[in-house]
């Protein structure tokens, strides 16, 4: 590899450059995923800015150098959402996060372990991916026409500014109530009147006007990012809508009207039951089985993907990172992973001793294996009572008065369990990194909360139920992982389209992949000593600066149901049973896609269906070569535009909170 | 008939999601027979609905609830017909017969649109030397490809021979290049998804060194451009030997 070659590429500027706004965005986005549930993707931002400090300012920018910036950058902002998701849930169940604790250590450890593997693991499937399958990985393309604008010619870029433009309009009254500005929602009672919920600061309840039963919902987002990612997907977006459709449209109405739900759900409650009760079990199983197939049917695709891993050196064999650093990488982030398991299977999951009922600390010298799980004792006769005179049935008595059901692992010593918990969690981070970067790839959406769902459940399963911190703690190392594994993939294909060197961006990428998880995780941390100190919870509903963590609270509802034994496993199973068999037929993504929309928010469905829709309709009349050279380059202004105004409008938020 | 197998997959899907929001609530009788028997059932949600005092409503039994004889007595009182549990029983299933059509269903309409697309793809390979084929783009590309190498002494030094270079990869890139990935079926039906993946691999090399010539022209980094002509070029042949016929 020439690193450095006439023609600018990999350069310690855009590295640098790219590492510090990657911080930046990293935490600006960490703080509003904590209070609206979900983060914007990076790699648009960066590439805006890599243009306009390489190219603008320091003048000499490529675009290959600004490719590799916003590589780096996003690879250093992407690890967010993987946090966001699942550690605050150790906040909300109780547990204390703070400097001195181990447990952060061990998450942020856990954290760094999956951003590594989540890289390595989905390389070897760059070829399968992107140069075999073709995913079209919206957003990514989108970044490509922001790279290629210079030689684009001037209309075409005339046009991306306008998307732009018309998106950072369209999305500035979404943002302006976060600055105590009025927004949509001003309009709207303007329109129809004080306390209205028709057109709100970020949707529009086109059922309500048109008189469509509150069972069925049809509002849309003001997102015009979904828009634009609709848009650039194109006709295969439809499969996403139909499966909100099939949630949204038929499921939950069909339920609610067959008198299928309880009696006491209103109208206005029906899809919020149905969701819980079916669709989201049902979607995340489609997504399983439909993976599942997809992975079957492409075996001649990935089996040619991993010949290039081994190719000799020669114009094909160079390109791609190989097998040794892969296999080394793998090996660490391994290591790691069974290093943290051992060390949270080893703390106990008692506050109080079971003979004395004394307070014991996590430090407590006198400790026995039980069940699986590490009891701590007051003291030395305690846990020799606990061993000799107690019955195995006062034991086991014991253990479930504090809800800590044995998993399957129990009879296994601690070292044991926890290699077969690391290794167990690896093979799911692959698998679920291979859904995840397809979803992105086919739609641009990610389902990471089914991930994280899926993930706690199967370590809890392992475990046992009371092993919570350890699930969270292999829940937040497959989210970084899989968040990193579909950004991974985006970047490529941006690569791809610009002419980049895989194994450039591959190296890079996992030099920075660490920064995120620490960045993100002393957010959190910072964010929730500062409620604390002013004197509220850390996080959760009543946080003083409305950090919320609405998806944290979703996957604590999920951990109290599977320790309550609420979990409907059955459906789980036999959406992937539908999922498997819809992969048969000629799109084996197919399960993939429709599970994928069963349980995302609607809302941004539906808008992002708009978009599939204008695809069409624009292709029919003007053609696919005025949409391919003037709509998706709209489009990807559109995507860019919600994305820098957002970015602002959360770092202000953040500066006067810090201020305050 | 072109919709057929669409329309069967849909129903299809629909019946069988239709179907699983039963398996959880089974109908109040077979949950009645289950307690007698000594099964062991807990409410998975709150269950029927009674009026209090001030009008405010609420269920008979809530989530967690332990079914026994009495419960089911009075919940059947209250006019409930069917209960959500916590445990999963074929036996209560009471739609598991549309799970089951249903899957049928989507077998069929899999192997329906199978067979529509090896219809369609038989009747599009009868066209191999038309000017729409694979094989035909490769060779526009390969023509293209030599024209720009042989000029690029010529548009190095003119003022706008980058920019030439970029709109004649740009006008490549939209037209044969596309004409390949646009091939796919074609390529399966011939080669197999084997031989379908070892041609878009070797491709896929040779057209990212046809994307990097364009950005490189977009930078004015004529060497570069010239460098990865003569590249793709030199993977073109691996290319040609590797499509299906």
């Amino acid at each position: 590899m020439t690193w450095h070659s006439a023609y600018r590429e990999v350069t310690p500027a855009a590295i640098v450059l790219a590492v510090l706004i990657g911080i930046v965005m990293n935490a600006a986005i960490t703080y509003a995923g904590l209070k609206i549930g979900f983060t914007i993707g990076g790699s648009a931002i960066a590439a805006v800015l890599g243009f306009g400090i390489l190219r603008g300012i320091l003048r000499r920018g490529s675009v290959l150098e600004t490719n590799i910036f916003q590589t780096v950058a996003s690879a250093v902002n992407t690890s967010n959402s993987g946090v966001i998701f699942t550690v605050p849930v150790l906040i909300l169940l109780g547990h204390s996060l703070t400097w001195m604790s181990g447990d952060f250590w061990l998450v942020t450890i856990a954290c760094i372990a999956g951003a590594v593997l989540g890289t390595v693991f989905i390389i070897p499937l760059r070829k399968q991916m992107i140069d075999i399958e073709r995913l079209r990985f919206p957003t990514a393309m989108g970044v490509a026409v922001i790279l290629k604008a210079p030689g684009a010619g001037v209309k075409r870029s005339l046009v991306l500014v306008a998307g732009i433009v018309v998106s950072a309009l369209l999305f500035l009254p979404v943002g302006l109530p976060q600055l105590g500005f009025p927004g949509y929602g001003a309009l709207g009672n303007a329109i129809f009147g004080a306390g209205q919920a028709i057109f709100t600061d970020t949707t529009i309840d086109v059922g309500r006007v048109i008189g469509i039963p509150p069972q069925a919902q049809v509002v849309f987002a003001l997102a015009p990012f979904a828009l634009g990612a609709g848009f650039i997907t194109g006709r295969p977006g439809l499969f996403v809508l139909a499966g909100g459709v099939l949630a949204y449209w038929i499921l939950a109405p069909l339920a609610f009207s067959l008198g299928w739900m309880p009696e006491t759900t209103t109208a206005a409650g029906a899809t919020g039951y149905a969701f819980t009760a079916f669709n989201r079990p049902l979607g995340i199983g489609l997504l399983l089985g439909g993976a599942l197939m997809g992975v079957l049917i492409s075996l001649p695709s990935i089996r040619e993907a991993f010949k290039g891993l081994f190719a000799s050196k020669g114009a094909r064999g160079r390109d791609e990172l190989g097998f040794k650093p892969i296999a080394i990488a793998g090996v660490v982030g391994l290591v790691l992973l069974f290093l943290a398991a051992t060390y949270v299977g080893s703390e106990p999951i008692n506050k109080t001793c079971p003979v004395t009922g004394e307070s014991v600390g996590l430090a407590s010298p006198d400790t026995r294996d039980f069940g699986g799980y590490t009891v701590a004792f007051s003291g030395a006769e305690a846990a020799a009572t606990w061993e000799t005179r107690k019955t195995e049935a006062d034991r086991v008595s014991y253990l479930e008065s504090i809800n800590a059901k044995p998993g399957l692992l129990a009879g296994l010593p601690l070292w044991l369990r926890s290699a077969i918990i690391a290794l167990i969690g690896a093979l799911w981070i692959w698998f679920a990194g291979i859904i995840i970067a397809q979803c992105t790839g086919m739609t641009d959406w990610s389902p990471i909360s089914g991930m994280a769902l899926l993930t706690v459940v199967l370590i809890l399963f392992l475990a046992g139920s009371a092993a919570v911190v350890g699930a969270v703690m292999i829940g937040a190392a497959l989210c970084v992982a899989v968040t990193l594994a579909a950004d991974m993939m985006a970047d490529l294909r941006t690569g791809h389209l610009v002419g980049a060197i895989p194994r450039r961006q591959q190296v890079t990428e996992i030099s920075v992949v660490a920064i995120g998880p620490v960045v993100a995780m002393l957010v959190v941390l910072i964010i929730a000593q500062a409620n604390m100190a002013q004197g509220g919870p850390a996080l959760g509903p009543g946080a003083p600066n409305g950090a919320i963590a609405p998806q944290a609270q979703a996957l604590q509802a999920v951990i109290i149901g599977v320790q309550g034994g609420q979990m409907p496993y059955a459906l789980y199973g036999f959406g992937a049973f539908l999922g498997a068999l819809l992969g048969l037929g000629a799109f084996s993504g197919l399960g993939v896609l429709i599970g994928l929309s069963m349980y995302l928010p609607f809302i941004y469905i539906a808008t992002y269906g708009i978009g599939c829709v204008a695809n069409m309709l624009v292709t029919h009349f003007k053609g696919r070569r005025w949409c391919e050279d003037w709509g998706i380059p709209f489009a990807a202004g559109m995507i860019v535009g919600e994305s820098i105004l957002a970015l602002v409008i959360n770092i202000v938020v953040l500066a006067k909170a810090g201020g305050g | 008939m072109k919709w057929l197998a669409p329309l069967l997959l849909a129903l299809s899907l629909a019946a069988g999601t239709i179907a699983c929001m039963t398996a959880y609530s089974p109908w109040l009788d077979a949950v009645e027979r289950a307690v007698a028997a000594g099964e062991e059932l807990e409410l998975g949600a709150p269950s029927g609905r009674s009026v209090g005092a001030g009008g405010s409503i609420a269920p008979v039994a809530t989530a967690g609830a332990r079914l026994t004889p009495e419960l089911v007595a009075t919940l059947r009182r209250a006019g409930v017909e069917r209960v959500r549990v916590r445990q999963f029983s074929f036996a209560r299933w009471s739609h598991g017969w549309m799970f089951a059509t249903s899957a049928a269903g989507l077998v069929l309409g899999a192997v329906l649109v199978r067979r529509e697309m090896r219809a369609r793809v038989k009747a599009s390979s009868g066209e191999a030397g038309s000017a729409n084929s694979p094989a035909a783009a490769l060779a526009c590309v390969r023509q293209s490809l030599r024209k720009l190498d042989a000029e690029m002494p010529t548009l190095r030094e003119a003022d706008d021979g980058m920019r030439r270079v970029t709109s004649e990869l740009g006008e490549l890139q939209a037209t044969h290049l596309d004409t390949v990935l646009q091939s796919r079926e074609r390529i399966i039906a011939a080669g197999g998804l084997g031989g379908f993946a070892a041609f878009m691999s070797a491709y896929s090399v040779m057209e990212r060194q046809i994307n990097r010539a364009w950005s490189a022209a977009a930078d004015d980094a004529a060497d570069e451009v010239a460098d990865c002509l003569k590249r793709a070029l030199a993977l073109l042949d691996e290319v040609e030997r590797l499509l299906p016929q």
